[in-house]
């Protein structure tokens, strides 16, 4: 109870002291991100530890935090930007909120599909968006990749997630980039005959589904897989790496880029390019079960057992360009 | 030999009054009028979209028969409980009265996944079912039939909440007098005592029909297409907050029309009551042992389902997390009792001002707009934090981080203390006002001596579901927070953002014990009171 | 210095829904008298009686209080300035205060005195920390009246006070009430819509009708000289016949008069236009007496028992009714003619 009074009696001070303050230290950061504060803080910890500079953020849903600096304009105390999914980068370009970092370190260590094609962001974790299947009915030589699923071979069997996430929303972008509007919607639209049951509204809950065998094959993003697998090894539910003789397993990133209203542009970019370094890459993907962006560095054992794939090398950036003619496209096909 | 009394004199009063009226107005509706300045520029490809493929109807249709449902089902709930508790004595009585309110220091997001969880065919229960009894315990195809009734059980305490204080300020003069015409307890009940609390009630289902609308986590969950979502997917996903700005736009002409409907019907019926109140209003009317019996089956099934289950899962949960629990949590914990606790505090002073106004006012229109004011409630939590920062940016005051906050959330929350201070004030008639100015007592003076004691029990009720409400805020918060506060309501959202819902159960068990200390202090001030 | 404590010059209502409630009223008042509104509901008497206070505004017109302009066009000063005290109909007593908190209400540091003074003519001083609701009707009366005298207002002003009462306490309060005005020389205005009880508090009577002031006198002057039928029928019991003057003097204001009743003559207050040769005279039912020695007769048609006297309804040749307070140890049967005597002191003609 003291404790409370105690810790209420200095927040009160601190608030009253947040009320007016504005400058941060000098050498701090000021993040904004739309990765949760458990898979940034240790990061953030970690830098802080080695260089001694402060970072401090806040967190949000990504269309929020845009909004939030666009409304912020030059009064904007940010200076970088992570967020989830290269759709949500590249609108943050389209809104001019990015500055161009010219940096030789970051080229070489994040692949070029992994980053804007003119240096305003960079991925930093991958993950890829692709089948699962049940293992006691199914094996892997009965997959093929995603426009597979939309065949009547696979009716009754499929569980997908909802078409609200942004996740399917780059995949679908990817198929039109791949197949054209008329081959995307009528691969989604056989995806929607072939649904076992409503979509779901997170892959948790599809991976679920599958080892309870409501279905029998899914599409999840890989790093669901891994946290429910790491708790449940035994879980019937084995991964599948979508079209490999062909474009490759669809990818997205998550990534960060420097603001253009940050006042200290010169730190920034140095904390950007430590985060695509050897040291900074393992413990950022490893946080989310994800796989690092630069691919000199290995993902943790969990995930690397799974094996290499290749990636569809269509670089993410397009995926935002496209995503509002996929959400269109969903709503088309009726995916809901 | 004549003194003439300056205009001052007349106007020093309502001076005052009408500032500060247009000043709470003009905040509130500023990031809303914000909205409508987005029809400057309209993206045509995405209103032919979501008007060719029938959507916007589609969604229409489902936000209203959503919140029909919801209103339907919270209106049943609320009121016969309100009843029960208020009317008659049955076993457990006095904790029913309290438990009722608990579910709403449940978001209704949670209680979305916690049911949604609960009968997706993986889950143990479903499992339970449909491996012993090859019965398929499947969600209902059409989402709605899931999505109100979660909705409802989340709802539903405003609806009892307000009934059961309208049933006990002095309900039973009525009651007897229907009684002593010749009519049955139930034909009593519906022909005088429901149309008698039915400002009351209608203030609540305005609540709950307003909440409905703006969801947008539980819809989500439960993956029912609404109005809602349609913003929020216009904003997220078709890339343009223009398009999002306008669909809210809409929904708040909607909220416009509804909150003016609520206000006619208000306004035609003056409840000029007598001014004094019966102090014997807490006897309780004797009953059989069989509906004694009922009753008490009754409140429990009814606070399994919608408080002990949840409760029962979110602690299981969080059980297998306990790990997580460190010191922090000490910290957004008391962050979240700050914020809860400012928040409340400034909501139950304006409304308490503004209510007083409004009921003395003459002037039609004044009223209707300080009624005005209650609007926070009708735009979708983020489309309301987008406004307010705009705001704050617009007059380049982002670094007041915590007054954003504490603003945002009031714009919001005004609506649930000043419905509720409104049906108090109703109570008693302007006459003692009038007296006590008669007897030469200037307004500061009359807040004390006479609105402050015959409101004190209400403003206390607002108070707690402010704060309540305020803690599970997650949208607003998450926005306009400063840095480095972490409330409950964020780390929930943090959790559930990526699908980690078992690990959002810690911090939501430490928002429903947040959302007790006030609780307890009620009771406690009402058990020192009635004794 | 006038001694004026309350002036209404021409003073105009509007509510902003219903319209008009109020044209032209214009009275005075001073110091220590106690004025009675009457009229039919919807007259504008609470009207008035709010305007005074200062509860509402006044669209035209001024009203002064002890020479201080207080409500007008553009000036509204506020009720807690005016030292005008309101009884409202339903009391509207204070629930969550005693007797005595209510009544001391009005207290600050520098205005206090001794309730008892007051509480113990209104017998209310056994009852004082009790709660509203836990007294009578007659009670919670007392103790807003003890609450407003307490606040040591220059005006009282009471709304109907006794409406709420038996008939029996009505009558009793409102004697006791003038014995108590008159000795402690408080000024009021009652609005009631009851005569006799106007009659028995007041040093003036306002009759109000159709948003205008009709007549303002003492009330011997309305009951003996209405300015209209409508103040004669609301005074008291009476009825109009028709007549015609045979002659008139208008210089002594005398007149001569042909009537059902027969010929009557007498003197007359109001101002009578010649050119007319049609009349109406008011006669009150004292104004005819029993007399079994006249030879006047009518035709008793209905009679009502009133414990010291019966009031007959009688039947004239002409056909019109008047009628007539008969003592009650008279006992005629309705049909038969009995012999009356007119006794007319002057005229009311209309």
């Amino acid at each position: 109870m003291i404790i409370i009074i105690i810790i209420m009696k200095k927040s009160l001070v601190t608030l009253f002291c947040l009320m007016f303050v504005s400058a941060p230290f000098a050498a701090e950061l000021t993040v904004y991100s739309a990765r949760g504060e458990h898979l940034i803080k240790p990061i953030f910890d970690q830098y802080t530890k080695k260089t001694g500079t402060k970072i401090r953020f806040t967190t949000g849903k990504a269309p929020m935090l845009l909004q939030k600096l666009v409304s912020e304009g030059k009064d904007s105390k940010a200076d970088l930007l992570i967020t989830v999914d290269a759709g949500n980068l590249w609108q943050a370009k389209q809104k001019g909120l990015f500055a161009s970092v010219d940096s030789p370190i970051l080229r070489t260590n994040i692949p070029a599909h992994l980053r804007d094609p003119a240096n305003y962001w960079f991925g930093l974790s991958l993950r890829a968006r692709t089948i699962i299947y049940n293992s006691t009915n199914l094996k892997a030589k009965d997959l093929v990749g995603y426009a597979d699923l939309a065949e009547p071979k696979w009716k009754n069997r499929l569980c997908l997630r909802t078409s609200k996430k942004v996740y399917n929303q780059s995949l679908v972008a990817m198929l039109i980039e791949d197949h054209g509007n008329k081959g995307a919607q009528k691969i989604v639209e056989g995806w929607i005959k072939n649904l076992a049951a409503p979509v779901f509204s997170n892959d948790s809950s599809v991976i679920n589904a599958l080892a309870a065998g409501q279905c029998d094959v899914g599409i999840v993003n890989t790093y669901y897989l891994a946290r429910i697998i790491s708790k449940n090894p035994k879980l019937p539910v084995k991964i599948f790496w979508a079209d490999q003789s062909t474009t490759g397993t669809h990818v997205n990133i998550s990534g960060a880029g420097v603001l253009n209203t940050s006042k200290n542009k010169i730190e920034a970019r140095k904390f950007l390019e430590w985060l695509s370094s050897q040291e900074a890459q393992g413990l950022f993907a490893d946080l989310n079960h994800e796989y690092p962006a630069n691919p000199v560095v290995s993902a943790n054992s969990l995930v690397k057992n799974w094996g290499v794939f290749k990636q569809n090398k269509l670089n993410v950036s397009s995926l935002g360009k496209k995503q509002k003619e996929a959400v269109m496209l969903m709503d088309r096909a009726q995916y809901k | 030999m004549l003194n003439i009394n300056k205009i001052s004199d007349r106007f020093s009063g309502n001076f005052a009054k009408k500032l500060f009226v247009y000043l709470c107005v003009s905040i509130v509706l500023a990031p809303l009028l914000l909205n409508f300045t987005a029809f400057t520029h309209i993206d045509n490809d995405i209103w032919n979209h979501l008007i060719s493929e029938n959507i916007l109807w589609q969604l229409c249709k489902n936000s209203l028969i959503l919140c029909f449902s919801v209103a339907l089902l919270s209106l049943v709930l609320g009121v016969s409980l309100g009843a029960i508790v208020a009317f008659f004595d049955f076993p457990a009585r006095k904790y029913f009265e309290w438990l009722f309110i608990m579910p709403l220091s449940i978001p209704a997001y949670v209680f979305a996944f916690i049911y949604v969880g609960a009968f997706e065919y993986s889950s143990p229960i479903n499992s339970f079912f449909h491996q012993y009894f090859s019965f398929d315990l499947n969600p209902p195809k059409d989402a709605l039939y899931f999505t109100a009734p979660v909705l409802a059980l989340a709802f539903y305490p405003y609806v009892y909440l307000y009934s059961k204080n309208a049933f006990q300020r002095g309900m039973r003069k009525p009651l007897e007098n229907a009684r002593s015409l010749g009519l049955n307890p139930i034909q009593a009940f519906f022909r005088c005592l429901l149309p008698l609390a039915r400002p009351a009630i209608a203030g609540a289902l305005l609540l709950v029909i307003m909440e409905s609308l703006a969801d947008f986590g539980a819809v989500s969950i439960f993956n029912y297409d609404t109005f809602t979502t349609a913003i929020y997917k216009t904003w997220f996903s078709l890339q343009s907050i223009n398009g999002a700005a306008q669909l809210s736009s809409a929904l708040s002409i909607f909220a416009i029309l509804l909150i003016y409907l609520d206000f006619q019907k208000q306004n035609r019926k003056s409840f000029a009551s007598k001014s004094l109140v019966s102090k014997d209003q807490r006897k309780r009317f004797q009953i059989s042992k069989f509906w004694r019996i009922m009753f008490f089956v009754y409140a429990s099934i009814i606070i399994l389902i919608s408080f002990v289950f949840p409760m029962l899962q979110l602690l299981y949960w969080a059980a297998h997390h306990l790990q997580n629990i460190d010191y922090r949590y000490l910290h957004f914990l008391s962050q979240s009792a700050i914020i809860a606790t400012v928040a409340a505090t400034i909501c139950v002073g304006l409304s308490f001002l503004l209510v007083l106004i409004q009921v003395r006012s003459q002037n039609t229109k004044h009223k209707f707009l300080i009624r005005l004011s209650t609007l926070g409630y009708a735009l979708p939590g983020s489309i309301l934090a987008v406004g307010v920062y705009s705001l704050f940016a617009k007059f380049h005051l982002t670094h007041l981080a915590f007054t954003a906050l504490i603003t945002g959330l009031c714009i919001r929350f005004l609506s649930v203390s000043f419905n509720q201070l409104q049906g108090a004030r109703l109570q008693y008639s302007d006459r003692l006002s009038e007296a006590a100015q008669s007897l030469g007592k200037p307004v500061t003076q009359r807040l004390g001596l006479l609105h402050w004691p015959l409101l004190k029990n209400t403003l206390l009720t607002a108070f707690l579901l402010v704060f309540v409400d305020v803690a599970k805020e997650m949208p607003i918060t998450l926005m306009t927070r400063p840095f480095g506060w972490s409330p409950l309501s964020v780390r929930i959202y943090e959790m559930t953002a990526e699908g980690e819902w078992q690990k959002a159960a810690l911090p939501a068990v430490f928002l429903v014990l947040l959302s007790c200390l006030p609780i307890l202090f009620f009771i406690f001030y009402d058990r020192k009171k009635s004794t | 210095m006038s001694q004026n404590l309350l002036k209404i010059e021409n003073m105009c209502m509007h509510y902003p829904q219903i319209g008009k409630v109020l044209d032209n009223i214009s009275l005075e008042l001073k110091q220590g008298e106690v004025a009675s509104l009457l009229g039919s509901s919807a007259s504008g008497k609470t009207s008035l009686l709010r305007a005074i206070a200062g509860f509402e505004k006044v669209t035209s017109g001024k009203i002064y209080l002890s020479d201080k302009l207080v409500s007008s066009q553009d000036v509204l000063l506020n009720p807690e300035k005016r030292k005008v005290a309101f009884i409202f109909q339903d009391y509207a007593l204070f629930p969550h205060l005693t007797v005595k908190q209510n009544i001391e209400f009005s207290f600050s540091k520098k205005n206090q005195m001794d309730i008892m003074r007051f509480c113990k003519p209104l017998a209310i001083d056994n009852i004082l920390s009790r709660y509203p609701g836990e007294i009578s009707g007659g009670q919670q009366q007392r103790v807003a009246i003890a609450r407003a005298l307490v606040s040591k207002p220059d005006l009282l002003l009471l709304d109907e006070p006794f409406s709420n009462l038996d008939v029996n306490i009505k009558r009793q309060l409102s004697i006791e009430l003038r014995d108590f005005f008159k000795s402690e020389n408080v000024s009021a205005v009652m609005v009631t819509h009851d005569p006799n009880e106007a009659f028995a508090i007041s040093d003036w009577v306002g009759v109000l009708k159709d948003k205008e002031l009709v007549q303002w006198e003492s009330p011997y002057n309305i009951y003996h000289n209405p300015k209209t039928p409508f103040v004669a029928m609301l005074s008291g019991r009476g009825s109009l016949i028709s007549t015609q003057i045979e002659s008139i003097d208008f210089k002594n204001k005398t007149a001569s008069l042909n009537t059902p009743l027969g010929k009557i003559s007498g003197d007359y207050l109001q101002d009578i236009d010649a050119s007319r040769d049609n009349f109406k005279l008011l006669i009150r039912p004292d104004d005819l007496v029993h007399d079994d020695d006249s030879s006047f007769l009518a035709k008793v048609v209905n009679k009502t028992f009133f414990g010291a006297y019966y009031l007959y309804q009688l039947e004239l040749k002409s056909g019109d009714l008047v009628e007539s307070y008969i003592p009650s140890h008279h006992d005629h049967h309705i049909g038969s003619s009995i012999g009356f005597r007119v006794e007319v002191d002057h005229l009311v003609l209309f």
